[in-house]
């Protein structure tokens, strides 16, 4: 469906964004991860045409977008990091806008949409009020629910669950993997879990760059019987890498890459994508080093 | 601690873009000033100029400033949502306000100083003789001295007032429409009271001009005055810095409100938790359409626009300025007159400049606001992604700013119109959609630009200043100081005047037409443009492949470029342009290469036969007329100099002798030798033809008007005329020197007329015969009788014939007005006018009547069989006297009625005035070169009071002397200018209103009877055909025939005596 090829993009100051991205996409849920400044959001805003690559290909269906994107922002449902809306108008009056600058100018389509993307994001209750007075997470419901509208056949949220509480953040969980059965849905967020857990696909940005791609339980498959979780230990066992600590249940744990048990305290732990994460976060980290 | 934080307040506000922009256009600014005020050499490093430049400089300059930096530097906080992350320190709000108010007031202080260096710079690049560098050093002292002392105390005022305004109000628009509303009241207070800084004709009323030597935030009241008061001036910079720091104290304690008290909090309702199934996403598929964008998009602007409370607040405002400005004035035609106030009049209080000017301000505030929302909204990262279609954002944020722009001339013409019916004058709609029309279309190009520069230009502050240079351009002299005189160089101006009630818009409606034409195709290639150059998400920045685009936009540029050439072609229909530079570079000319000519004898025009062809309907008059030239001088002349108006050349002349010709174009001249001199009493004759178009693309001339209403053409300046004329050099002395002329030698008319060359002396007076032609239902006058009257291919002729020489002053006019005759001892007295103006035509034709009846009696009879009085337009002179031919504006002399402030009516000694001129300027005057206008205007003035003391009784003439005094007392209080006799005064208040006063002050002690003895002396001696009469010779025939005056006579007319020193004993109260 979607094809990026060689994608680069450097901003004016001089940061280098996006390096050298390639990506197949297609139906499904893709997952991006990366540190902040890894090139995340740009890369979604690129394939959204807000901003146009330095040099690379961006084809829908086929066809270059960077000559015509209206091709692309028809099919495009966008929910950006941070947002605004206008003021003086209600939920439903600015969904209704949004949509008719979508293209759904028939009328009775339009309210069924609207009313539908408001029992998808839990919002009908708060249609007559202002999305201006709406709290962080209410406003990020309304951001999902205007990306939804329209006939969005890719779906680009970026952290669309910040600020969520925990019920909402499973209801739209359970939405985005609903969405992604038919469409692409290409998200990003901070929790490796979320990725983990909805995203059939994952692509892991370091400095502008796909440093992996895949799978998601392929890239840490291999870490399988690798991962080992104990108390703090100054110094590190020999031949360990340490990954992350974490308090479990308020006592500091360690968890470490080994290719077999570094001390007796530690047990094996099932890999995750977040060690996966951290430990190709320190192998490009050690390598710019 | 606190020095540390204001000096880093100070590094911060320096930091700013807007700040780097500020400093250099300060020394800019101030160098233009110091340029652009003129002012002869030798006082360009006076103290009143270096207090001239500076209080323009801060009058301009300060609010603007002051507002655009408070807007910055108070909102800076809540402008870039830091105010919770400010709100968290240990400095409280109250004092991190202040700090921020001291750090502003600090900037401005130091833009001022840049400011006066840019003034002293502008001052060095204008001079042509530089003094030593102790003298400019003390210049440059002077000029920051005056700078502090007038910018201190006001940017402290003005701090303390922002500062204020930002604790009233979470948006700094207030801060905005604050400063616009301060300049603009200063500048109608400066007016208002009389302030040199602003030309205004209008005498202050007392308690305005106390308040404003106490209130002054500039202090330029008591500084200008001619003596200025010191006392006064330390009590008002003291009152001004008290005002300053009591409201910076009410301001101070007002800071600890919280912002949040403007937001409504926020709520939360639970979520509501039930079973869900899976999401159903089956839509249809969609095409987004642009029109379809183009109404949302221009509807939802429009909905947010209107529901801001600021934007009724801003209304609100707007109606009180419009009330403000046109409910005093509806209904005074000039003081002691009423007017019975239509729509036109309400409409020009407003239309020419307020809605204009703040109409631009608007446009380019809600320009910027609806450009700069979505990014302030952060609202772009949504609108980006979406399928918009470029030619419908744009467009619908043009069709948003013209709803508000049409909302506020709807506004504008409401609160109008409540002031008429609070007036009780009549409502033309008619009127009101016109103005709509005219002040709304220039400024719906203006803002179709600002909206497509905004959209190009990507930088706010880039994209503002652009705009704010085309409304600088637009509404200041900078455009002139620049050299850029052409009119499409003056953005989105139109050649449209202010509509009276007797012509209308008529005179310039073509020529707005064709202008706003160029400037709506000039906007809708910038808005194309624009549109195509939109690179949101594309790789290329213009959408190359839209080929109807492009050829859309080659079509709109060729367009434009035929329009223009249009306009090029309309002016130079009107005749030859020349910029100021280049006609005082062609008068120069003239001097140089005909001046010598001056000294040969001339033929003189004894007859003038002249046919007139008007054609009002195409704005046209043809005229063909032959000259009958004779030598009066005891020698031949053997050489012609036959000059035209360099702007309207003749279409053919001819001279019936055998003559040699040298044409020298560019000026106008013509230098014919002839083959056998004209001896001393021989005549030959001049033909020549011309033919005069006024399309309106250029403002009227006084003296050629071409309406389908009332045409009027005076043969001075566009017949040929005959001989070097000295009035055409130049008489400005730096000119003169920039020019390489020789220095005029600066003496009193008196001295002049003592050693002036009497056999220079004499009338241009001539027999004239003319013949004029119009349509069908329109009447016509001239000079002469009228003789013969009949119709021929559906033409209305009229021939006229003067018995005896007139003065040399032809004028023609042609109109469909009524008719009102009397007849006076021989002469027909005559009043045309609108038939719906007839009010007062009888008070008028009386005034004719006494006038001439009294001067015919007193001094000698008049020169003529018929006198014509004609309504005219209400532009150029109120009044205008030609030989037997009189014009008064329709508003002063037709529709205004007496009230009770003056026992007397205007119109009536309007009209006496006028009369008297066919004594005192047809008559008398107006032959010797070196004399002044004191025998023109002065002793027209004189007749003034005669008349009405005669005639409407003492206390109306005893009005009109306070009523000058009131004026002349005013001027003079500003007047720095050396001081003179009455004879050699050339400035206005000194020729009428000190006139006035010394005649009165004469008569008071002599009364009539030797004045009106002088002047028949006068005539007698030089009456026509003897040789005229100078000033001085009146002032001997008075001190003759009261020679036990002659102290006085000489105190009032000869010697430069201030006025004070005698007007206390002058009468202005009937005892």
């Amino acid at each position: 469906m979607l094809q990026l090829h060689n994608i680069h993009k450097t901003y004016r100051d001089g940061t280098q964004a996006l390096k050298n991205i390639s990506l197949q996409l297609g139906t499904g849920m893709l997952g991006l991860l990366g540190p902040n400044g890894a090139g995340k959001s740009s890369l979604m805003r690129t394939i959204a045409t807000i901003q146009a690559p330095d040099s690379g290909h961006i084809l829908f269906e086929g066809r270059d977008v960077g000559q015509e994107p209206h091709l692309l922002r028809s099919r495009l449902g966008y929910l950006p990091q941070h947002f605004g809306v206008y003021p003086h108008i209600s939920c439903y009056a600015l969904l209704e806008h949004l949509a008719m600058l979508k293209g759904v100018k028939d009328k009775p389509q339009r309210r069924r949409q609207i009313d539908q993307v408001l029992a998808l994001t839990n919002l009908t209750g708060h249609a007559t009020r202002q999305p201006s007075h709406f709290s962080g997470g209410l406003l990020q419901r309304f951001g999902v629910a205007q990306a939804l509208l329209g006939n969005p056949q890719i779906l680009i949220f970026d952290e669309p669950t910040e600020g969520l509480d925990p019920a909402e953040r499973l209801r739209l969980h359970q939405l985005l993997h609903d969405i992604a059965q038919t469409r692409l849905v290409l998200f990003s967020t901070h929790i490796v879990e979320d990725i983990e857990h909805l995203a059939g696909h994952t692509a892991l940005l370091l400095g502008g760059a796909i440093v992996a791609s895949g799978h998601t339980r392929a890239l840490f498959s291999n870490l399988d019987g690798k991962i080992w979780q104990g108390p703090p230990k100054d110094p590190l066992p020999c031949n360990t890498q340490l990954l992350s600590q974490r308090l479990h249940y308020g006592r500091p744990v360690v968890r470490l890459f080994s290719e077999q048990c570094p001390a007796a305290e530690f047990e094996p732990v099932p890999p995750s994508l977040q060690d996966r994460y951290f430990l190709t976060l320190q192998k490009h980290t050690g390598e710019i080093a | 601690m606190a020095g540390a934080r204001i000096i880093n307040e100070v590094q911060l506000n320096l930091r700013q873009p807007l700040c780097w922009i500020l400093a250099p256009l300060a020394g800019l600014f101030g160098f233009f000033v110091g340029r652009g005020i003129h002012v002869r050499q030798a006082e360009l490093f006076s103290d009143p100029h270096l207090l001239h430049l500076v209080g323009a400089l801060c009058m301009m300059a300060l609010p603007w400033a002051t507002c655009l930096l408070a807007g910055f530097a108070l909102y800076r906080a809540t402008g870039h949502q830091m105010y919770e992350l400010t709100l968290a320190t240990p400095l409280s709000q109250a004092r991190q306000q202040a700090i921020q108010a001291t750090g502003l007031c600090l900037v401005l202080i130091l833009l001022g100083i840049l400011a006066a260096l840019g003034v002293q710079a502008g001052l060095i690049s204008s001079a042509e003789k530089l003094p030593d560098i102790l003298g400019l050093l003390i210049a440059g002292l002077k000029l920051q001295g005056l700078q502090l002392l007038i910018g201190i105390p006001a940017v402290l005022l003005f701090v303390s007032v922002f500062w204020l305004l930002r604790n009233l109000s979470p948006s700094p628009l207030l801060v905005y429409l604050g400063g616009l509303l301060w300049f603009i009241s200063y500048m109608l207070l400066a007016s208002a009271s009389g302030s040199p800084l602003m030309a205004s004709s209008q005498t202050p009323t007392p308690w305005l001009l106390n308040t404003m030597g106490y209130l002054d935030w500039f202090g330029l009241s008591v500084l200008m005055a001619k003596q200025p008061d010191l006392i006064l001036l330390g009590a008002n910079r003291i009152l001004v810095l008290l005002a300053a720091f009591t409201i910076a104290f009410t301001a101070f304690h007002l800071a600890g409100r919280c912002f949040t008290s403007w937001a409504k909090p926020a709520s939360q309702r639970p979520a509501q938790q039930r079973a869900r199934t899976p999401a159903v996403f089956a839509f249809t598929a969609v095409k987004p359409q642009g029109f379809v964008q183009f109404t949302a998009l221009a509807r939802l602007q429009c909905a947010q626009a209107f529901k801001r409370p600021m934007v009724w607040l801003l209304g609100l405002v707007w109606c009180f300025v419009v009330l403000g400005e046109t409910y005093p004035s509806l209904n005074q035609a000039e003081p002691g007159a009423l007017l019975a106030g239509l729509s036109l009049d309400a409409i020009n209080r407003f239309m020419w400049d307020l809605v204009p000017l703040f109409g631009s301000m608007l446009l380019l505030y809600f320009s910027d606001w609806l450009t700069r929302r979505d990014q302030r909204l952060h609202f772009t990262g949504i609108l980006h992604a979406l399928p918009l279609s470029p030619s419908a954002v744009l467009p619908a944020r043009v069709v948003s700013l013209l709803t508000l722009l049409l909302a506020f001339l709807l506004l504008t013409a409401l609160a109008s119109i409540v002031c008429q019916w609070l007036k009780q004058s009549p409502i033309g709609l008619g009127d009101y959609g016109r103005f709509i029309l005219y002040a709304g279309l220039p400024l719906a190009a203006l803002g179709t630009v600002f909206v497509a520069i905004q959209a190009v230009i990507q930088n706010r502050l880039a994209a503002l200043l652009l705009c704010f240079l085309l409304l600088i351009l637009r509404f200041t002299p900078l455009a002139d100081l620049l050299g850029l005189h052409h009119p499409l160089l003056r953005p989105f101006a139109t050649p449209l005047m202010p509509a009276d009630g007797y012509i209308g818009y008529s005179a310039n409606l073509d020529g707005f037409r064709a202008f706003t034409l160029f400037w709506w195709l000039l906007a809708a290639l910038l808005l194309l443009t624009a549109i195509l150059a939109n690179r949101q998400g594309r790789k290329s920045g213009v959408h190359w492949r839209n080929i109807p685009a492009l050829l859309g936009l080659a079509a709109l540029a060729s367009l434009l470029v035929q329009q223009g050439t249009d306009i090029q072609t309309g002016l130079d229909a009107n005749g030859r342009n020349l910029d100021p530079d280049s006609r005082a570079a062609m008068l120069a000319d003239y001097e140089k290469g005909y001046r010598s000519f001056a000294e040969l004898p001339m033929p003189v025009i004894a007859r003038v036969n002249t046919r007139v062809d008007f054609f009002p309907k195409q704005r046209q008059v043809r005229v063909s007329g032959q000259y009958h030239l004779e030598n009066p001088h005891a020698q031949a002349v053997r050489t012609l100099l036959i000059g035209e108006y360099w702007q309207t050349p003749l279409s053919h002349i001819s001279l019936d002798a055998k003559a040699e010709l040298e044409y020298n174009r560019k000026l106008g001249q013509r230098l014919y030798q002839l083959a056998t001199p004209l001896h001393p009493g021989q005549s030959l004759s001049l033909d020549f033809s011309l033919v005069l178009v006024q399309n309106g693309y250029q403002p009227l001339p006084t003296h050629k008007i071409l309406t389908e209403d009332f045409s009027y053409l005076r043969a001075i300046p566009y017949f040929p005329v005959i001989g070097y004329l000295p009035i055409r050099e130049l008489g400005s002395e730096d000119l003169r020197r920039q020019f390489d002329l020789p220095e005029k030698p600066q003496q009193s008319v008196e001295l002049a007329l003592a050693s002036r060359d009497k056999n220079k002396d004499g009338y241009d007076w001539s027999l004239m015969e003319t013949q004029i032609s119009t349509p069908l239902g329109y009447q016509s006058f001239t000079q002469g009788e009228l003789v013969k009257s009949w119709q021929q291919d559906k033409r209305q002729f009229r021939r006229f014939v003067t018995q005896q020489p007139v003065r040399n002053l032809q004028g023609f006019i042609a109109a469909p007005l009524k008719l009102s005759t009397r007849h006076l001892d021989g002469a027909k007295l005559q009043v045309a006018y609108l038939p719906q103006h007839q009010t007062n035509v009888e008070m008028t034709l009386d005034a004719m009547a006494q006038t001439v009846s009294f001067l015919s009696t007193h001094i000698g009879p008049y020169n003529g069989h018929t006198l014509t009085l004609v309504e005219k337009p209400d532009m150029g002179p109120t009044g205008y006297a030609l030989p037997q031919l009189l014009l008064i504006g329709s508003g002063v002399g037709f529709r205004a009625l007496q009230n009770t402030e003056l026992p007397y009516s205007q119109a009536y000694r309007r009209a006496v005035h006028e009369t008297a001129h066919q004594w005192f300027g047809h008559w008398f005057g107006n032959g010797i070169a070196q004399d002044s206008a004191f025998l023109v205007e002065s002793l027209a003035k004189y007749v003034e009071l005669v008349m009405l003391e005669r005639y409407r009784g003492k206390a109306a003439m005893l009005a009109l002397v306070a009523y000058e005094r009131a004026r002349y007392e005013t001027a003079e209080g500003h007047n720095r200018q050396a001081l003179l006799s009455l004879v050699s005064a050339d400035s206005p208040h000194d020729q009428y209103a000190r006139a006035t006063l010394a005649f009165a002050r004469l008569r008071q002690t002599v009364g009539d009877t030797p004045i009106l003895a002088a002047l028949g002396e006068l005539n007698k001696k030089h009456g026509y055909p003897a040789p005229p009469a100078s000033s001085v010779d009146f002032v001997n025939a008075l001190v003759r025939q009261a020679p036990a005056q002659r102290e006085l006579i000489e105190t009032l007319f000869t010697r430069p005596v201030p006025v004070a020193q005698w007007l206390s004993e002058l009468a202005t109260e009937q005892p």
